[in-house]
């Protein structure tokens, strides 16, 4: 069997470009950032970009730039922790569904109510049945990446689980649970982490609005989010403190889309579209 | 007899880095009109991709040399326009397996009539008509699969026979077969093989069947051509194939093989040691030296070029096997 | 010879209702013996093989093997004995998993049969050695393998466990004409040093004829002609039987 050369994945290289653009510099905020975040300033309030404050200081005096920095770093570390959460809940579920009759059937038919709803009204709802709070937004934000992640992990258990390799452990005398583990997990690991990527996406979209919404993390902590809701009044007389928050959402869902389409062409083959 | 079908210096070139290996190196042949050639060689010698090669739809990367021509014509040379034109009119081929070379949503009579409309332009019910002799004439008459019915229902003879039909709609000249039947129990595929050994005798096809199974190659192909590591080891009629081969390389895979020879059961059965060297690991030399019994110094410095060996019978080796 | 040592009777096997693919099928296999299965497509001999394998209950009948249950109460009794009944599949590609090095792959009939780790390794390598494949193999994914090397790979983990029967379901037909007397060479030298007995499921009358001390025709989810190879071949009874032989493609007469 020979393989023509392999595909480029310009997709790959673009969004994990685009990713480091965005989260560096939000990671770095953990240890370094240009001023305080939180420092006001009201002598130096609302100044344009300088070489001093790289996109200009917001109505409290405080830089943007490193508001930014931090507020991408939370929100980020809030998706992250939410996509966690989904794939901890809807993979095992998920393999469960695999497994023949009605249980497994039953699983999914739940996944499909679930999957039903909006996301961000299914967020709102509990974010409003549990109050406020960073946990109760990953809960949001995780809960409806269960289903999604149940689906997948489903689709990949039947299609891995039909295969000779799963019938010689079978004859080898192994149990389910190591089957799944061991067999059926590690062979839908590609499909998993393309998953998680382009969830990472919406999972960074829906973690704006419900902080736009006031929904999301509490004040004072910044989020990408909340300094949109906040400035956004000043988009005539001061664009940039409404454009860069947008855009780095814009680029955090651009990046992961782009790394998701890369990371699948790369993985997996068979799952790209036809071109 | 006239010449339908003329190979000449066919070399299939692929690029890793800055190396090039071949796929196929500089292969020859030719095929009359109505004449059968089979192809034969393990896998890794290039048999699909010189199939692929001669209906233009080599994979990206690989690049053909040398000269395919189809009544004269060279096929390497047209623009893919062109050559679009001559798949499936001028040259058809039915794949390996029936289940993935059928598309399951599409009735059987719609996937027969499809190459008409295309190719020859007929209306829609011209080519139905047309389709539902052909599937009359491989076998599937309205009593046993109606033109209407789904390629899932079929059992996997049936589907070989609506693959048959699909690639003789357009009446080809020449028809490719890659492994065919080869997926089929033994009974089934004789039949099939039958059918299409009828038909193309019926239409004055030539037919160029790829196969490892040299029980096949006996019942269906007058000329034989051995394939080894991208390169043509020999070329005979069948006939003299089956009394004598002279390369080595022929000689163990006739030796292997439970349909040609006459081994007693439960016996130790020769082999081939090794296995063909991958494209990028091929020297200079005799490329069956490093599996061959019959290996002498002069075997490595060059490849042994094709040389008669009998009457329109040519092997490429220094050292062939003399039977007396 | 005493008991069987694998032992089915009555077997059924049916997709919903009026699709049955297997009618009471019976049959025995004797220690150290061949077990030729011939059947052409849809002669249920793949639901055969995997009943055999224990991957599929039937619907009616049993199967023992040394006189357990494959589908009975008595788990503890079957997982001890599960070892020594092993399998071979038709697709080397499929039956490895590729996300597994071949030493971990060979060594998977060994989990959980209570053997430290030092004692599975030793095993692991006796096995790569009695196909054939250098010890270093046991460090490489399926896909460093060609088709062959893999149908050997697959046959040490058949081997691992010291098996007394070996069921092969189609295990040559996707494997190259030399590959395949390689492959069958091996399953012969194998049953000689051994002692194995094998169940051979095959469409392919010439790899059965060579492989099989007795035959059993498979028609349509019947056994419709059993018995010697010799005398099943050479003096066929069953119209099945002799299509079949007349299928067979043989050498022009030199």
């Amino acid at each position: 069997m020979r393989r023509p050369a392999p595909p480029r994945h310009p997709s790959l290289w673009a969004g994990t470009l685009i990713l480091a653009l965005v989260l560096v510099p939000a990671a770095l905020s953990a240890v370094w950032t240009p001023f305080p975040p939180g420092a006001i300033d009201i002598a130096h309030r609302l100044l344009s970009p300088s070489l001093r404050h790289v996109l200009g200081t917001d109505p409290f005096g405080r830089d943007v730039a490193s508001r930014l920095m931090v507020a991408t770093l939370n929100s980020g570390l809030v998706c992250a922790a939410a996509i966690a959460l989904g794939g901890l809940v809807g993979i095992p579920l998920g393999l469960l569904g695999a497994a023949p009759g009605w249980g497994g059937a039953l699983v999914m038919r739940i996944a499909d109510l679930g999957l039903a709803f909006p996301p961000l009204l299914t967020a709102a709802m509990l974010v409003a049945a549990e109050g406020t709070g960073i946990a109760a937004e990953i809960v949001a934000i995780g809960a409806f990446n269960v289903p999604a992640f149940m689906r997948i992990a489903r689709g990949g258990a039947l299609s891995v689980l039909h295969r000779d390799f799963i019938a010689a452990a079978r004859v080898a005398g192994r149990g389910r649970v190591a089957i799944l583990l061991e067999h059926v997990l590690p062979n839908i690991g590609a499909i998993l982490l393309v998953q998680a990527t382009l969830a990472l996406a919406i999972a960074a979209l829906s973690e704006a609005g419900l902080s736009y919404l006031g929904l999301g993390m509490p004040p004072p902590l910044p989020s990408l989010g909340r300094i949109l809701a906040d400035d956004q009044a000043r988009i005539f007389d001061a664009p940039l403190l409404v454009i860069a928050p947008g855009a780095v959402v814009a680029l955090l869902v651009l990046g992961c889309n782009l790394l998701g389409d890369g990371l699948r062409d790369r993985l997996d083959p068979t799952l790209a579209p036809v071109r | 007899m006239s010449v339908l079908l003329e190979v000449e210096g066919l070399s299939l070139r692929v690029r890793r880095g800055a190396e090039y290996a071949y796929l196929l190196e500089r292969v020859g042949f030719a095929l009359e009109v109505g004449g059968t050639l089979g192809v034969v060689g393990e896998s890794g010698c290039g048999k699909s991709m010189l199939a692929l090669a001669l209906i233009g739809l080599l994979p990206r990367g690989v690049a053909a040399s040398g000269a395919v021509r189809l009544d004269g014509t060279d096929l390497l040379a047209l623009p893919e326009r062109a050559r679009r034109a001559t798949r499936g009119r001028r040259i058809a081929m039915v794949f390996q397996e029936p289940m993935r070379a059928l598309n399951p949503t599409q009735p059987i009579g719609r996937q027969v009539a499809e190459g008409l409309r295309a190719q020859l332009g007929l209306g829609r019910a011209e080519a139905d008509a047309r389709a539902r002799a052909l599937l009359d004439r491989v076998g599937l008459p309205a009593g046993v699969a109606s033109p209407h019915t789904l390629p899932h229902r079929l059992s996997g003879g049936q589907r070989q026979r609506v693959l048959i039909a699909i690639a003789l709609a357009c009446e080809p000249a020449l028809l490719i077969a890659d492994e065919f039947s080869t997926a089929l129990d033994m009974g089934t595929q004789a039949q099939v093989l039958a059918l299409l050994a009828e038909l193309v005798a019926e239409r004055r096809m030539a037919l160029l069947m790829i196969t490892h199974d040299l029980g096949l190659l006996a019942q269906v192909c007058a000329r034989a051509l051995v394939l080894y590591a991208g390169r043509a080891v020999e070329a005979a009629p069948t006939a003299a194939l089956f009394a004598a081969r002279r390369h080595p390389y022929t000689e163990g895979l006739f030796g292997c093989s439970l349909h040609a020879g006459h081994t007693a059961p439960g016996t130790r059965l020769p082999t081939i040691r090794g296995q063909v060297p991958p494209p990028f690991a091929r020297g200079p030399g005799c490329c069956f030296a490093g599996r061959c019994g019959r290996v002498e110094p002069d075997c490595l410095p060059e490849q042994p070029p094709l040389h008669a060996a009998g009457p329109a019978h040519r092997v490429a080796c220094l050292h062939p096997v003399v039977t007396v | 010879m005493s008991t069987p040592l694998l032992e089915a009777d009555g077997l059924v096997r049916e997709y919903g209702p009026g699709r049955r693919v297997l009618h009471s099928v019976g049959l025995t296999v004797a220690a150290g013996e061949t077990l030729g299965i011939i059947g052409g497509s849809g002669s249920g001999k793949s639901s055969l093989a995997r009943i055999l394998m224990g991957l599929q209950r039937p619907d009616a009948g049993r199967v023992r093997f040394r006189g357990i249950d494959l589908y009975g109460a008595d788990r503890a009794a079957l997982r001890a004995a599960r070892p020594q009944l092993q399998a071979v599949f038709q697709d080397p590609y499929g039956s490895l998993d590729p996300r597994q090095r071949v030493g971990r792959i060979v060594a998977e009939p060994l989990r959980g049969q209570g053997l430290d780790r030092a004692a599975r390794d030793e095993r692991v390598r006796w096995a790569l050695e009695a196909v054939s494949l250098p010890p270093d193999a046991a460090t490489r994914h399926p896909h460093a393998f060609s088709g062959g090397q893999r149908q050997r790979v697959a046959i040490a983990r058949a081997l691992v466990g010291r098996p007394a029967l070996v069921i092969a379901d189609e295990p040559v037909s996707a494997l190259d004409v030399s590959v395949q007397a390689q492959v069958l060479n091996l399953m012969l030298e194998l049953q000689a040093r051994l002692g194995l007995a094998f169940v051979f499921i095959s469409h392919d009358l010439g790899v059965v004829r060579h492989m099989a001390h007795r035959i059993a025709v498979l028609e349509a989810g019947r056994i419709v002609e059993a018995g010697d190879a010799a005398a099943v071949l050479g003096s066929p009874r069953h119209p099945a039987t002799r299509g079949l032989l007349e299928a067979l493609p043989t050498a022009p007469s030199c």
